[in-house]
């Protein structure tokens, strides 16, 4: 394990010097340290750790109900940790005053599994919210470049006037995508940009993902159950089973190990491919 | 319509449905309109409260803003009305302020008279005068005056159309000088109607007199009255003093039952009773053994023979006598009632007044009645008609 | 993964009623105190607000105009009948204007609003919940308590005594109609002889109570909403709930206002 994590840190400092980016890059962006969490009987996360820096996308993958979306609900300051700690951009998300969280999440983008759009406003309307919200400093003109600048990033220029039940699923995610990246966030964090989709939305969502990821140097971690997903797009892949992070490395390192899971899963990607 | 300008209309709409209530409300109470105030000065208000109407002329001209009591025990309470600017140039220096009541048992309002109009305008806060409220009592107190005056009204009556009937009786045998002068009997004729016209008058008279009677008596036993009475503690004020006797009877009393009218009565100011049992030995004695005269002598309290106290002390009498003639039955002709006034020197404890049941022995001379007339009364209006 | 695990372990633990009770209360309480907190620091959500106005207020105008209508005529033609037993027809529009003012314009209109405002807060917050979209707008780091509780709250608040001026007047106008067909009396000597003696007493404290009806609906409304569980039938069982209590809640609260009201102007 250390061994990988030294390759890892090797590569992102390559990374680093090469995009040029501010010395914030020398601290991870995201820090997990041993999180523990419970409903009723079942634990759900039991004393996971990871760290993601600019640049970087970790993929955690694992089947359904292992705590995944639990995971990033956590680093949002969604739902309180039973122990351990999880800070952003130095904040701890559940110790910090409510004040810090809001500073930190400003820095956040959250893409919700199904979106999560505001289904009384408009497409457009829905991108604007944040920056309505957070950005009092642009006049109405400015708000509507930018909301159009970011359906433009994803794809969407047109469909600002509809109302999200009138879009498909594929088109919801990219709307939530969009709205995610309105504050130009430094983290964004990804609930299953795939799932419900057919594969070339899939495909499709991957490729946004990925270029998003590059252009706006993020730290991301993206929960999935899908091996190509996370293949395509992720720096990093940690594989959850039971509460734990069975192994945490790249592709190629998780086609190295020999653990049971780990074998499972890549065997069903290898079926899909 | 768009979600503002809907939005808009609602609260305009019902903002304006505020300012109506309001406005209805307000013009109730005079406070669009120009108003000035008025006050009148009552013993009594018989009920009055803040917010009834004042009236001018039969018209709603304003409101009583406030009843204040007065601030020692001589004061008057000060009514306070609002009344409309317009009323000013009726209400008048000398206009007279009363409460009355709508209909018999209503609300009360105070009714402000029309001024004379060469008296100068009221100025705002001034005071003008009042009449006492008409209270029930009262009413009941004046028609049992109006019926005894209209009785020795009648007796009159009675007695100038006996006279007119000698008169035209003599002329009509041709005594004296008119009877000499005037031999036509056109003028015994017009006599002898007009006798007749007198006659059917106090008929008349009596048939009024007699229903009001019968008005009194239902008024009476009306329920919503019943109660008035009934705290009263007797029921005709004509009763009362009927069996008084002037004065106490010659001699010394064989037997005497002392009380304190705190004992027998239940209010300082009521004959109604309460005690009633305490009497027992009194009816007893009475009943069960012979005697001249019964006196029950009633001393009214500490303060005095004013006419409340001196009612007061001849309907306790009055009352006493009903319940033990009532109670235990012997010769009521031999109960009598003597009212003292107020008591010389010595004063019951309480300070309601004593009372005494005083007994004579056989043989003692009857006292002569204090009000002939009243215990004669009855006789005397049968036997005249 | 949608379904919060924690409807699960609720469903698991057995059910204590008192004990529910005042969780319930509790946590009631530190909702309420949360959205307070919340609305009184800015920024101010006020396109909301007015959104919300709009939807409480000028949305259940007709509703509630309609049920003052119906109240005013229903209580012509009742009072009529006893009335005229008692020999005092002429009390019928004091009657009516009275019963309208002082309690029937203020809590129909309660009723009226917690039936459809509560349902509605109820069911739009809870499919809000859960379908994450609270949580998305507290992810924007907006505080969804003060984006959408303290102004349904405050609109409530705030439409309840102008719905119920609506209901009142209704209920007059109406209560008018049904006398004169009756028995016809001008609308002018109606309105005189039923508001005589009627103070602002009367009028205003009953009028203005319902502030506390709405603060009532709208609190226990988004408090339902923002705590649903579960899917459609989470939506579902939290728009009744919302209705049930807000409605029960608003009778109780009467009963202490009038009192204080009785308390305070006489």
């Amino acid at each position: 394990m250390r061994q990988i994590e030294r390759l890892v840190m090797h590569a992102m400092e390559n990374e680093a010097q090469f995009k040029e980016v501010s010395g914030e890059n020398s601290a991870p962006a995201i820090i997990v340290s041993n999180l523990v969490k419970s409903f009723g009987p079942q634990r759900v996360l039991d004393g996971i750790s990871f760290e993601v820096r600019r640049g970087e996308t970790l993929a955690i993958l694992g089947r359904s109900g292992t705590g995944k979306s639990v995971t990033l609900r956590i680093l949002v300051g969604l739902e309180p940790p039973d122990e351990g700690n999880a800070s952003v951009l130095g904040v701890d998300m559940n110790g910090a005053s409510a004040r810090e969280i809001d500073d930190a999440r400003k820095q956040m983008g959250f893409l919700f599994q199904h979106a999560a759009l505001y289904d009384s406003l408009t497409v457009a309307e829905n991108v604007a919210f944040p920056l309505v919200h957070h950005r009092r400093d642009l006049n109405a003109q400015q708000r509507t470049d930018r909301v159009h600048e970011l359906l433009a990033e994803v794809g969407l220029e047109g469909h600002g006037k509809k109302m999200p039940s009138d879009i498909s699923g594929g088109m919801q995610k990219r709307v939530g995508l969009a709205r995610a990246l309105a504050l130009d966030p430094v983290v964004l964090l990804l609930d299953e940009p795939t799932a419900g989709l057919d594969p070339i939305s899939s495909a499709e969502i991957d490729q946004l993902v990925m270029k998003l990821q590059k252009e706006y140097n993020l730290a991301s971690i993206v929960v999935t159950h899908d091996m190509v997903s996370a293949r395509t797009i992720a720096t990093r892949i940690a594989l959850m089973d039971e509460g734990k992070i069975v192994i945490e490395g790249s592709y190629e390192e998780l086609q190295q190990s020999k653990e049971r899971i780990v074998m499972e899963f890549l065997q069903r990607d290898l079926e899909q491919v | 319509m768009n979600r503002t300008a809907r939005l808009g209309a609602f609260i305009l709409f019902t903002l304006a449905i505020l300012l109506t209530g309001i406005f209805i409300i307000g013009s109730k109470r005079y406070l669009f309109t120009p108003t000035y105030e008025l006050k009148a000065q009552f013993a009594n208000v018989a009920g009055l409260q803040q917010g009834a109407d004042v009236m001018v002329g039969g018209l709603h001209a304003g409101t009583v803003k406030a009843v204040d009591l007065p601030n020692n025990p001589d004061g008057k309470l000060t009514v306070t009305m609002m009344m409309n600017e317009s009323t000013r140039k009726i209400v008048r220096k000398n206009s007279i302020a009363s409460i009355e009541t709508e209909g018999l048992l209503g609300n009360q309002y105070v009714a402000v008279s029309f001024g004379a109009s060469d008296q100068a305008e009221v100025k705002s806060g001034d005071t003008i005068a009042s009449v006492p409220p008409l209270q029930m009592s009262e009413l009941v107190a004046k028609a049992n005056g109006l019926l005894g005056e209209g009785q020795a009204a009648m007796k009159n009556i009675n007695q100038v159309s006996e006279h007119l009937k000698s008169v035209s009786a003599k002329i009509d045998q041709g005594q004296g000088t008119v009877g000499a002068l005037i031999n036509d009997r056109s003028i015994y004729n017009n006599f002898d109607e007009t006798a007749k016209k007198a006659d059917a008058t106090v008929a008349s008279a009596q048939t009024g007199i007699k229903d009001f009677q019968d008005n009194m008596e239902a008024l009476k036993h009306n329920f919503l009255l019943r109660g008035f009475f009934k705290n009263r503690g007797y029921e005709d004020s004509a009763d009362l003093g009927k069996d008084a006797i002037a004065n106490a009877p010659d001699g010394t009393p064989v037997k005497e039952f002392d009380y304190d009218a705190k004992d027998l009565f239940d209010k300082q100011d009521t004959a109604r009773l309460k005690g009633q049992k305490k009497l027992k030995d009194a009816g007893e004695y009475l009943a069960g053994n012979d005697f001249g005269v019964a006196v029950i002598e009633i001393a009214a309290g500490a303060k005095g023979s004013s006419d409340t106290d001196m009612t007061l002390a001849e309907g306790r009498a009055l009352a006493l006598r009903d319940y033990i003639v009532q109670h235990y039955g012997f010769d009521d002709t031999k109960l009598k009632t003597l009212s003292l006034g107020k008591q010389p020197g010595e004063v019951s404890k309480s300070g309601w007044g004593e009372i005494k049941i005083l007994i004579y022995p056989v043989g003692t001379a009857m006292p002569p009645d204090k009000n002939p007339d009243k215990s004669q009364q009855d006789n005397s209006s049968q036997s005249s008609r | 993964m949608s379904t919060n695990p924690t409807a699960v372990s609720a469903v698991h633990s057995k059910p204590n009623l008192l004990l529910g009770m005042l969780e319930w209360f509790g946590e009631f309480g530190i909702f309420v105190w949360q959205v307070l907190c919340a609305a009184i620091k800015p920024p101010f959500e006020f396109k909301e607000f007015v959104r919300q106005l709009d939807e409480v207020g000028s949305r259940s105008l007709p509703l509630v105009m309609l049920a003052g209508a119906a109240t005013g005529t229903v209580l012509a033609l009742e009072t009529r009948q006893s009335l005229v037993q008692f020999g005092a027809k002429s009390l019928l529009p004091t009657t009516i204007v009275y019963s309208v003012i002082t309690e029937m314009g203020p809590i129909i209109t309660a009723l009226v609003v917690s039936g459809r405002v509560g349902a509605g807060i109820g069911a739009e917050l809870a499919a809000m919940k859960v379908t994450e979209q609270i949580d998305a707008i507290a992810t924007s780091a907006v505080d969804p308590r003060r984006l959408l509780a303290s102004t349904r709250i405050a609109a409530c608040i705030i439409a309840m005594p102008l719905l119920t001026l609506a209901a009142s007047f209704s209920g007059v106008f109406m209560g008018w109609v049904a006398s004169t067909l009756m028995e016809p009396i001008t609308l002018v000597r109606f309105i005189n002889q039923g508001f005589q003696g009627a103070g602002f007493k009367d009028f205003l404290p009953s009028t203005f109570k319902t502030c506390v009806f709405g603060l009532i609906i709208g609190c226990v409304a988004s408090f339902q909403g923002m705590r649903a569980r579960g899917g459609a039938q989470g939506v579902g069982s939290s728009a009744t709930t919302s209705v049930v209590l807000s409605s029960l809640f608003v009778i109780l609260a009467d009963v202490v206002l009038v009192k204080i009201i009785l308390l305070i102007w006489s």
